[in-house]
């Protein structure tokens, strides 16, 4: 809207302005139609009864106004005036209307003028103010008229005139509200005052509704966000009329995406007769998800071969199938000695899938040896342990220590303990068997034991391994119908098996652990002791 | 629409009226569009001094200017005093919004001022407001009735009224005899209160209820 404000202040221009110039018209041309007149003073000042369009004036209402008493006017005191006026210091009325166009128009401007006429003698005032509002727009009409201007014992005359061009063609009704107050004061006996509003139109032009101008309608197509699904995604949106009416089968969009980052969708609404073509974008942004990864460490006992972890690594369901990620998927590390490791794993990731790390615990724990040990046979109380008793065996390599120690005399059944230490300690723990070996009762000989023996080299030895058991030839073991065994006997020297004699000439210095036996009848007894040879030269107690 | 006017024009008085009952809104009204004739004197349409009150959203308060532009005083008074205005008027026009499912039931408009003359002077103030395109008489006020108050309400029963235009006018005039008197009116607070009724719905259930019997 626009306004244009002409101000008229001095007699004489009454008429001049009442002929502002309104558009011509054909003649064919309908006019516009005035009405609703209402006021807020019933009776006073503005008159709706008398308000009417001008037979003269095309599309021009002259408001008209009450008369006499009642008429809009001021004055102090009421004596000074042509006409009464009640003595009224305060004059308020609005007059309300609509202005309606002919159909195939709309109203392109209202011309509002008013004029009246005041005086002021001596020590007096008078003064109005106007305003209007038009299609709900307050506007002011113009500074206050009247006061010291219009000093002076004679009548002037006052005039405003206001324009509000609209441009918008939808105005095809269009509410008036026209306001204007009037005041008078003189001192009393000091002076006099008077002020009217006594001429008022409307003049309104008309415009022809051109081609229907096309409408604009609200698209909304909205980019959206989404994680990435392995689904393709398009953008969606809607079209609506300015009444509402769904135009959404005139919106085309373009764009599917199913893979990070997405991308952007292009929308064209084709338009009609009644709306205006339109094309836009929306972003379709498809966001890298996380896969889906199961790794596995590894716990196992160790058995020569690398471990490592395991795992898989998995995308989202498509089609009824999760997609196959493995091959992004590293597994890190692989051990083969105890104690394992953490293997590190990495996921790659593609441009769908985020990257990811991990780690996972090998655990290889060391293997303990399998002994063999097979069950000693069963020996006669006197006997001494040898490797046919201590001969137990492991499936890796190590070494044994025997509790009784080899050549330990046996006397009883008892528990023989083997403890073995790997070589392979990293991998292999200590291991320990047993075996329980059978001893019975000796009844028939024992062998007395000859206690240390000691000889230097060169010497000839001979000596004779008794037995407990008397026999009818002391000094012969002949009659106990056994058989003699010497074993670890220092080189030169040899058992008579039969006479249970060991004999020779000891040539080698040493310390030599001999065992000898003696079976009869399938038991055999054994002693052990150790044979020192000596150099030529050395002390006894020296080698 | 019927419009109920209340005058108050006694010292005293204006707290009380001040205090008139609105009924229980359920609902919270909108005012858009509000525009005054004058911009930056007497009314202030903006925001930040035409307000909804915060405690009762169905009330806007009024604002004023204040302050001093072109020589003459902003703010909403008539005075004689320099740089006062002889004569101030502005109207301030907005809609009222029903909320949904509900329409405007009434609109009350309450406006208050002082004013003071030292004879020989006057002043004076007078108003006046349009509801829905029906102007009304809000009354004027001479220096016996300073300090000057009154209220007027509209009532509708249309429940189609969800939007309500309305314009406020109010104009204040002074003058006194030079160098020997004053003469002051001024416009203090105004506001507007409003109700809503529920719309009617057509209770479909109820009549075919009544064709099965």
């Amino acid at each position: 809207m626009t306004f244009v404000s002409m101000r008229a202040c001095v007699a004489g221009l009454t008429l001049a302005a009442l002929s502002f110039p309104a558009p011509a018209l054909a003649q064919d041309v309908p006019s516009v139609m005035f009405e609703n007149f209402r006021d807020a003073v019933a009776g006073k000042y503005f008159s709706p009864a008398g308000t009417h369009a001008d037979p003269e004036a095309r599309n021009t209402l002259e408001i008209g106004f009450e008369s006499e008493t009642n008429a809009f006017r001021v004055c102090a005191p009421s004596a000074i005036v042509p006409v009464p006026c009640n003595n009224n210091r305060v004059a308020m009325d609005t007059l309300s209307f609509d202005v309606r166009a002919p159909e195939g128009y709309y109203v392109s401007s209202i011309t509002y003028y008013q004029e009246g006429s005041g005086a002021i003698a001596r020590l007096a005032d008078a003064r109005g103010a106007a305003s209007w509002v038009v299609a709900g727009v307050p506007i002011n009409l113009g500074g206050p008229f009247g006061g010291p201007v219009l000093f002076s014992a004679g009548a002037h005359a006052w005039s405003r005139s206001r324009t509000l061009e609209l441009s918008d063609s939808s105005m095809t009704v269009v509410p008036v509200s026209l306001t204007t107050g009037l005041f008078a004061y003189a001192g009393p006996s000091l002076g006099q005052a008077s002020l009217d509003l006594s001429f008022a139109t409307v003049a309104v032009t008309i415009a022809p509704l051109g081609p229907t101008a096309k409408k604009t309608a609200t698209i909304v197509v909205d980019g959206f966000t989404v994680p990435y699904d392995g689904l393709a995604h398009e953008a969606t949106g809607t079209a609506t009329g300015v009444d509402g009416e769904s135009l959404t089968h005139l919106l085309t969009i373009v764009g599917r995406f199913t893979n990070v980052p997405g991308g952007q969708a292009t929308w064209t609404f084709a338009g009609n007769d009644d709306y205006n073509a339109e094309a836009g974008t929306a972003d379709v942004t498809i966001t890298p998800v996380d896969a889906t990864i199961a790794v596995s460490g590894y716990t196992g006992t160790y058995d020569g071969l690398p471990h490592a972890a395991t795992g898989t690594a998995t995308g989202v369901n498509v089609n009824g199938v999760n997609e196959d990620l493995n091959h992004h998927l590293d597994l890190g590390a692989s051990f083969t000695n105890a104690p394992g490791g953490t293997a590190t794993w990495t996921f790659g990731g593609d441009a769908n899938y985020n990257a990811a790390t991990g780690a996972a615990a090998i655990t290889i724990n060391k293997a303990t040896p399998i002994l063999t040990w097979p069950q000693p046979a069963a020996v006669t109380a006197g006997t001494a342990l040898t490797a046919t008793q201590l001969n137990a065996t492991a499936n890796v390599n190590g070494a044994f220590v025997y509790d009784p120690p080899l050549g330990t005399v046996l006397t009883a059944t008892q528990q023989l303990t083997a403890a073995f230490t790997p070589a392979d300690t990293v991998n292999y723990n200590a291991a320990t068997a047993t075996v329980t070996i059978s001893v019975t009762a000796n009844t028939g000989a024992q062998i007395i034991n000859p206690g240390p023996q000691t000889d230097r080299v060169g010497d000839g030895v001979r000596l004779r391994i008794r037995l407990t058991r008397g026999s009818s030839r002391p000094g012969s073991n002949k009659d106990r119908n056994g058989v003699f065994t010497a074993a670890g006997l220092p080189p030169g020297l040899q058992m008579d098996s039969d006479e249970g004699v060991i004999s020779g000439r000891v040539t080698t210095v040493g310390i030599y652990p001999v065992t000898v036996t003696f079976t009869q009848n399938g038991v055999t007894v054994s002693a052990r002791f150790d044979w020192t040879i000596l150099s030529r030269s050395a002390k006894r107690g020296e080698r | 629409m019927i419009f109920e006017s209340t005058r108050v024009s006694v010292a005293g008085l204006a707290i009380a009226v001040l205090s008139f009952a609105t009924p229980a809104r359920a609902q919270h009204v909108t005012f858009t569009d509000v525009r005054d004739a004058v911009p930056l004197k007497f009314f202030n349409p903006n925001s930040d001094s035409t307000h909804v009150r915060p405690e009762a959203p169905n009330t806007l308060e009024i604002g004023f200017e204040s302050g001093r532009d072109s020589g003459l005083d902003d703010e909403f008074r008539a005075s004689t005093e320099a740089f006062g205005n002889r004569v101030a008027m502005d109207t301030l026009s907005f809609n009222v919004v029903a909320p949904e499912g509900y329409y405007v039931s009434s609109i009350t408009y309450h406006q208050s001022g002082t004013g003071a003359v030292n004879t020989p002077a006057d002043a004076r103030a007078a108003s006046s407001w349009v509801v829905n395109g029906q102007p009304a008489d809000l009354g004027s006020f001479s220096p016996g009735q300073f300090p000057w108050s009154n209220s007027q309400t509209a009532t509708f029963t249309d429940s189609s009224l969800t939007v309500v235009p309305v314009s406020l006018t109010t104009e204040l005039y002074a003058f006194a005899a030079p160098s020997l008197a004053s003469a002051q009116v001024e416009f203090t607070r105004a506001t507007i209160v409003v109700t809503v009724a529920p719309r009617p719905t057509v209770n479909f259930d109820s009549q075919l209820t009544r064709h099965e019997r």
